[in-house]
């Protein structure tokens, strides 16, 4: 044991030592001066594409994995708003998963926003969270903001920011909504759900 | 039995590297990690260079070209932005240049909703990066030039779309790229969640690229830098989504091309042009020239040591030299006259400080030493200084420009009889100015002969120095304008009103009944009246009477000898009357002066 430490000792400061000497050294010096009477810069960037696609699939939970984003269980939602009931529910949370896909010849950067959740039953301000699992991990506590006939979450939402969709890419976003236990959701309606490419 | 645990020597020597080495990241590392990238310093001449002396930057070998060096920027955009190189610019809005806004798609009533950009957005949706400046002596930046920012290798409407802002932390612009809607182009307030559109303040870089024919520089830089002084500038480029250019089908999958170039006032440089009309005590024209010397432009303030050093080449004309200066040195321009190969100043004009103007032409007139350069900005004039009188030929000519100035030395021309011709060259604006004569070649202002006030010179370029006066050593006088001479007559035979006719000029013709009256000198040394009158030196034949009897006359006095070389006469006794009755002599030059 007392070897053990000694050696877990020696190790740590080998390892720091190595690390100073490689990285320190690096951000320490690193960016030096550069001479000169006028200054230059010149460089080509890429702008975003647009013209990407979503669609959203409803996801179920079977032995603690989220599965079944399958188009063939009729549970695609194909519009930027769509509803679904206390069946879609698995222990208060139920999971999305949104297919971005870029079918242009040139790479590009979206964000993913919805405009509001809408809810037939009340829910008190923190009763409800958003996430997000893949490819950002992500846990928002939403606010009530302007109650009106039903319950209305007028804060928009971006699920994800700037992610990469590759020139004929598809990439997921993995989310769900959460629900205190105590609320019995009849239904659930998310408004537009769409990208944007900023 | 000591039952303490003992540490060993090499254990104690561990744990102290260790523990500094933790001290050492947990306060620097960790901030050098986060930060190494937010920096660059951009160095040089005019902007140092960290850990270097001032004086190794600044006396580079290169002296006639170190103006050209330019820092490449293109490596501060790519640390900022991705380095996996997908960095795409998307469209984003900015009021200020500063915070950024982005359309979320949601809309609250008619009102659009934006979310209010984070670090995270930064070099992913726009670019954004700052560098530091220092300048070791005082600078002006401007664009050099109108950036290419293109879209496309130039789609125009999109491209207008384009922003560039550039901030020091205390003014910020932000530059667009045409001319239409400037001023006028909605962008976002930058107050309240849902966000409203609110006039954008934008420029064209046309306002602010550098322009040498302005009459100060300075007035349109972007910004200006005091010695020795640092600043951060940073940098924003964006697509501005609330521009109606900013179409979405222009800009889809298109490139930026950014070519921005950002001049100082040590980058951008002028003509300058030296010439050699220097005459030395001894009366020697182009010192500089007829020696061995290199010339140097250099940035010298009184009395301090030469700090930068641009080279001169000679000209076809040899008495001229030109070349290439930084702006920025020529409010305290010098020229050094330096033996070949060497930098060791013989000649520095000028000595003291003198206004430039916008001139870029020097003139050095006069030098005895490192320390005593005269010259002029202004455009030089070459005069004649035509000294008349066949005695007392002076050991030295000066000019002086206003009473106070310092006296040039003039060059010895040429000799025509009692006539010596001196010249020299002198600010072509003066008209008036004094003349003086000297006995020595050594120098001192006081040490003078005579003095001419040679005022009015209007275009004429030769003055013609009579003899003085008699009795009177100090007043001498003369004449600008087409050459005269002066001739003495003194009356001998107290004709009292004694006249003058003479013929053959070009420039004046009189008739006999005009001839004129000779003016009164005063008396010779021997005591008789002198009279005089100042004929055009072109005149061939004269002839002095008694104006009231004008049969006591001389003779035709028309011979180079008399009117060129004596001057000066008086009658000898009448002969008979009648033309020619009165002989000549002349009188000796010791009676009247």
């Amino acid at each position: 044991m007392k070897k053990n430490k000694i050696l877990l000792k020696q190790i740590l400061i080998l390892t720091l030592c190595v690390m100073s000497v490689v990285s320190v050294s690096f951000s320490w010096f690193g960016r030096g001066s550069e001479n000169g009477n006028a200054m230059q810069f010149e460089k080509t960037v890429g702008i975003r594409g647009e013209g990407c696609t979503i669609a959203t699939y409803l996801g179920a939970l079977e032995f603690n994995q989220v599965v079944n984003y399958d188009e063939s269980t009729n549970k695609l939602f194909n519009y930027t708003s769509f509803g679904v009931y206390q069946n879609d529910f698995y222990n208060n949370k139920i999971y999305f998963k949104t297919n971005i896909t870029n079918p242009n010849s040139y790479d590009t950067k979206v964000s993913l926003y919805f405009g509001s959740l809408e809810y037939t039953q009340g829910l008190s301000a923190g009763d409800i969270c958003i996430g997000v699992s893949e490819p950002t991990k992500t846990y928002w506590s939403m606010k009530s903001n302007m109650p009106q006939d039903g319950y209305y979450y007028y804060e928009p939402y971006t699920l994800v920011k700037n992610i990469s969709v590759g020139a004929g890419k598809t990439v997921s976003v993995e989310w769900f909504i959460h629900v205190d236990d105590d609320v019995n959701i009849s239904s659930l309606i998310v408004h537009n759900l769409h990208i944007n490419y900023i | 039995m000591d039952n303490r645990k003992k540490i060993s020597r090499k254990g104690i020597l561990l744990s102290v590297i260790a523990l500094i080495e933790i001290l050492l990241i947990t306060v620097t590392m960790a901030y050098s990690w986060i930060e190494s990238s937010s920096s660059l310093k951009v160095t040089g001449k005019d902007i140092t260079t960290v850990g270097r002396p001032v004086s190794q930057a600044v006396i580079m070998e290169a002296a006639v070209d170190n103006y050209e060096g330019a820092v490449d920027l293109n490596n501060v955009i790519n640390d900022f932005i991705d380095q996996q190189d997908s960095f795409l610019i998307g469209k984003t809005s900015s009021v200020d240049g500063k915070t950024f806004y982005f359309d979320t798609g949601n809309r609250l009533g008619v009102n659009t909703i934006y979310r209010k950009g984070t670090v995270n957005d930064i070099n992913v949706n726009y670019i954004s990066f700052d560098f530091t400046v220092k300048a070791t002596e005082a600078i002006d930046i401007w664009f050099d030039g109108i950036p290419t920012l293109a879209i496309n290798g130039g789609a125009a409407n999109s491209a207008k779309a384009i922003r560039f802002s550039i901030s020091d932390g205390t003014t910020t612009r932000i530059f667009k790229n045409n001319t239409d809607g400037v001023n006028a182009i909605s962008a976002l307030n930058v107050s309240g969640t849902v966000k409203t559109r609110a006039p954008q303040t934008v420029h064209q870089y046309s306002e602010y690229v550098f322009d040498a024919s302005a009459e100060d520089i300075s007035a349109n830089a972007l910004f200006s830098l005091n010695s020795g002084e640092e600043k951060t500038l940073a940098v924003n480029i964006w697509l501005e989504s609330e521009d109606p250019a900013c179409v979405t089908n222009q800009l889809a999958g298109a490139t930026l091309d950014m070519d921005i170039k950002l001049c100082t006032s040590w980058s951008k440089t002028t003509a300058v042009n030296f010439t050699d009309r220097t005459v030395s005590n001894e009366g020697a024209k182009n010192i500089i020239a007829n020696g061995n010397y290199d010339i140097y432009a250099v940035n010298n303030d009184n009395g301090n040591t030469v700090k930068y050093y641009y080279k001169l080449t000679k000209t076809a004309d040899s008495n001229k030299w030109q070349g290439q200066v930084p702006y920025a040195m020529m409010d305290k321009i010098r020229f050094i006259a330096c033996p070949a190969g060497s930098k060791t100043i013989t000649y520095m004009f000028p000595a003291a400080e003198l206004s430039r103007g916008d001139s870029i032409n020097f003139t050095a007139l006069y030098s005895y030493g490192s320390t005593s350069g005269h010259g002029t900005w202004e455009t030089v004039q070459e005069i004649t200084f035509d000294y008349t009188m066949r005695y007392q030929i002076p050991a030295l000519v000066r000019v002086g420009m206003d009473s106070g100035s310092y006296f040039y030395p003039l060059y010895k021309d040429s000799t025509t009889g009692t006539s010596v011709k001196y010249k020299g060259y002198i600010p072509a604006s003066k008209t008036n100015m004094v003349f003086r004569t000297y006995n020595s070649t050594a120098n001192g202002a006081s040490d003078y002969k005579l003095s001419w006030n040679a005022t009015s010179r209007g275009t004429s370029t030769t003055y013609t120095a009579y003899a003085p006066m008699p009795n009177n050593d100090v007043a001498a006088a003369g004449t600008w304008g087409y050459g005269k001479i002066r001739l003495f007559f003194q009356d001998k035979f107290d004709w009292s009103d004694v006249k003058i006719y003479y013929w053959g000029s070009s420039h004046e013709s009189i008739v006999w009944g005009e001839a004129k009256t000779m003016l009164y000198a005063g008396k010779s040394s021997d005591n008789y009246h002198m009279k005089y009158y100042d004929i055009p030196a072109d005149v061939t034949g004269v002839i002095i009477f008694k104006g009231l009897d004008s049969s006591w006359r001389t003779g035709d006095i028309a011979s180079a000898a008399d009117l060129v070389n004596r001057r000066s006469f008086y009658p000898t006794n009448a002969t008979g009357s009648g033309f020619g009755a009165y002989n000549i002599e002349e009188v000796p030059y010791n009676l009247y002066f």
